[in-house]
């Protein structure tokens, strides 16, 4: 009997704790957003250990290796034209995704089209193959145009080649597809061939994006660090202050915030930016000055909310200090959650300006690396529609910025649950 | 009436102090043409073009600057107002239902996708939708390539730029949240439920309630508008007053520093105006804040 009590009791209460934990609100916001930090704290660990290696450079322009991102963030590079007798016919593109749009349905379900898309990257000292069985289309033979080296093609169809180290760069490729009577057709497209492999593709200078994406992390924790360390205080003394004594520092910083939200923030830190030449750290410096009025008013407003408590008249009664009250009753037991909020807000915001600052070309400057000046060098190759170089930072600054947002919002939604 | 004259007499107060301050920073500014004057003499000097408005002309466009500023800003007011009536037309109705709905998982949903959205900075939504119409589409949405395009592309390329200042950088959460938590506020006061007892409309009743915080929110997003109004102007090369302002800014050298204090006093002063207005209606709706 006791033991299987005890047995009842230890399960119970264990699953209640875990499933009360999980399900709180904001819990499961926390647990992403803090998985994408770590991602982050990571990244800035490993630019710390080894940032010279990260900077290795390789086969420029390369594409992603994975065959859907090819499709989704390039250009039809896959040119299928007919051939009759060796002569070129008519030209047409494959694998646009907005084809459906620009081409009638029944136009291209006319087009031979391959049953596979060959992959437009390849690495040296592994094998490259390509099988270029045509829909629809039998009874072929099979011919290379133009081919690097090494390459060869099957009578099955079945395209083979082992790129050696020396043959890095970017090679044409034509293969005819030929019935033994009509009209044929030539595939046509290009292999960027690289010495090591790139996940993510490389950029137009040749450095690998996925270690791009790392080097850019060093600049997304320390500078929002400072706008935290400079604006915190600022608004727990300013604010705590105008709500438990009011008066003139109450008027100050109701001015204040009318001065500053009137002021565009980004004027304000371009100016000292052309001061100090453009210094991130400085510039971060005075986003921390320039979004401190708001968080005081918050806290000035909860300072201003729990005065009226009861707690606070028994401390004083019991004649302990102003200053201690404030300090402890109020901001440390009471208010802390709140202001560790504000401080996430604050490092998003941080990375919002950085990112913003470097695509303006006035952050960070040449040989380092940033988010925001990834996407500023590769601007122009939106029209070639080369696309990876823009995507993947775009996609990891809404990450990164969503996160902060997402753990700032989680504790706002589990501090309503506890009361506070 | 003398609570509205102090409201205009604080403005005017702080339309100076922000003059100072900017013209400070400019002086702070290395000139390394003028080097010979000290910091405290340009100081002067810039707070003399302020207050005299005496801005002569611009450095690098070398026309007047009242010209520069009416040209440009008008495609600048175009732009934000634009972005304010997509955020204001979007935030109204989903704050009013949000706050109606309080509990309904629908309501949540928009809330989460809204704030999802708008977490997403002014210069990647713009990057992402530039590359959708690029990627399926074949259209590079440009300002320079206006006259290229027929009409439907060219209303595109003046709506892509406000869709990314409506949405970016957290405006159109901020602006839903506010209005909603306004709005509940408003529907748990004892007025909306004697109106309910007499089974009159509360809607009109809420929207005229809901006017002062309209006006609190415009007035404290137009500076982060018009922040952000120099990303967007110069991702799609809109010529307007915020692109007059980075290239005042980013040039080598010496800076145009008549146009930037110009520019910004322009900003500060359509910001201060619109706090102004927020306050006025605020007294407007409601007579107990008329009492001295």
């Amino acid at each position: 009997m006791p033991r299987k009590n005890r047995w009842t009791i230890y399960h119970t209460q264990r699953e209640v704790s875990f499933n009360h934990w999980f399900r709180q609100n904001g819990t499961k916001e926390m647990v992403a957003a803090l998985a994408v930090l770590l991602l982050l704290l990571l990244g800035n660990i490993l630019v710390a250990l080894n940032k010279d290696a990260l900077q290795n450079k390789d086969t420029r322009n390369q594409p992603p290796t994975n065959i859907f991102l090819q499709w989704l963030l390039m250009k039809p590079s896959l040119e299928i034209v007919e051939v009759t007798q060796g002569e070129v016919s008519g030209i047409d593109f494959y694998g646009t995704p907005g084809a459906s749009l620009l081409y009638p349905k029944a136009a291209q379900e006319t087009r031979p089209r391959p049953r596979r898309r060959p992959s437009f990257t390849a690495v040296a000292g592994k094998g490259y193959t390509f099988n270029a069985v045509l829909k629809d289309f039998p009874d072929v033979r099979y011919a290379l145009v133009r081919a690097p080296e090494g390459m060869g093609v099957s009578p099955t169809g079945q395209l083979s080649w082992t790129p050696k180290a020396e043959q890095a760069g970017i090679y044409k490729i034509s293969l005819d597809v030929l019935p033994f009577a009509g009209t044929g057709h030539r595939l046509s497209w290009e292999v960027s061939v690289s010495e090591k492999p790139h996940a993510l593709g490389t950029d137009q200078s040749g450095r690998d994006i996925l270690a791009c994406l790392i080097l850019g992390t060093q600049w997304t924790l320390l500078p929002g660090l400072i706008a935290v360390l400079i604006s915190i205080p600022l608004s727990l003394l300013f604010g705590g202050m105008a709500g438990y004594y009011g008066g003139m520092i109450e008027t100050f910083l109701s001015h204040g915030i009318t001065l500053f939200s009137a002021m565009p923030s980004l004027v304000l830190i371009f100016l000292t930016g052309a001061i100090f030449n453009f210094n991130i750290y400085a510039m971060m410096a005075v986003l921390g000055v320039v979004l401190f009025p708001r968080n005081a008013l918050q806290i000035k407003n909860k300072v201003l909310s729990l005065k009226e408590n009861q707690f606070i008249e028994a401390a004083r009664e019991l004649g302990m200090s102003d200053r201690r009250i404030l300090l402890k009753d109020i901001l440390w037991h009471n208010a802390r959650t709140p202001v560790l909020s504000f401080c996430f807000q604050i490092m998003a915001f941080a990375i919002l300006i950085e990112v913003t600052l470097s695509y303006l070309n006035l952050g960070i400057k040449e040989p380092d690396v940033s988010w925001g000046k990834m996407i500023f060098d590769h601007r122009s190759m939106i029209q070639e529609q080369k696309l990876w170089p823009l995507f993947f930072p775009a996609v990891t600054i809404f990450l990164s910025v969503a996160a902060f947002y997402l753990l700032a919002d989680g504790l706002n939604k589990r501090n309503k649950i506890r009361g506070v | 009436m003398k609570k509205i004259a102090s409201h205009i007499f604080t403005t005017v107060l702080l339309f100076l102090a922000c003059g100072v301050l900017i013209s400070l920073l400019l002086s702070l500014v290395p000139d390394y043409e003028r080097y010979e004057l000290s910091t405290w003499r340009r100081f002067l000097e810039n707070l003399g073009t302020f207050l005299t408005f005496r801005y002569g002309d611009a450095v690098v466009e070398q026309y007047p600057i009242f010209d520069i500023l009416c040209a440009r800003g008008v495609k600048t007011a175009l732009l934000i107002a634009g972005a304010l009536i997509l955020t204001l037309g979007i935030s109204i109705p989903l704050g009013i239902h949000a706050a109606r709905h309080k509990e309904h998982k629908r309501a949540r949903f928009i809330d989460g996708l809204i704030y999802g959205l708008s977490s997403v900075p002014i210069l990647v939504w713009a990057t992402l939708l530039l590359i959708f119409f690029q990627r399926t589409m074949d259209v590079f949405l440009h300002w320079q390539l206006l006259s290229n395009y027929p009409l439907g592309w060219r209303l595109m390329i003046y709506l892509l730029p406000m869709i990314c200042l409506a949405l970016g950088d957290g405006m159109l959460a901020d602006m839903t949240r506010h209005i909603r938590d306004e709005a509940v506020k408003l529907l748990e006061q004892d007025f909306v439920r004697s109106l309910r007892a007499r089974n009159v409309l509360v809607m009109p009743h809420l929207c005229r309630g809901l006017i002062p915080t309209v006006m609190a929110v415009i007035a404290g997003k137009i500076a982060y508008l018009f922040g952000g109004a120099i990303v967007v102007e110069y991702i799609f090369g809109w010529q307007g007053l915020g692109f007059a302002l980075y290239g005042a800014v980013s040039r080598p050298g010496s800076k145009d520093y008549p146009l930037i204090l110009a520019a910004t006093m322009l900003f500060v002063a359509a910001a201060l105006l619109i706090n102004l207005l927020s306050s006025l209606s605020a007294i407007w709706a409601d007579p107990r804040l008329r009492k001295d």
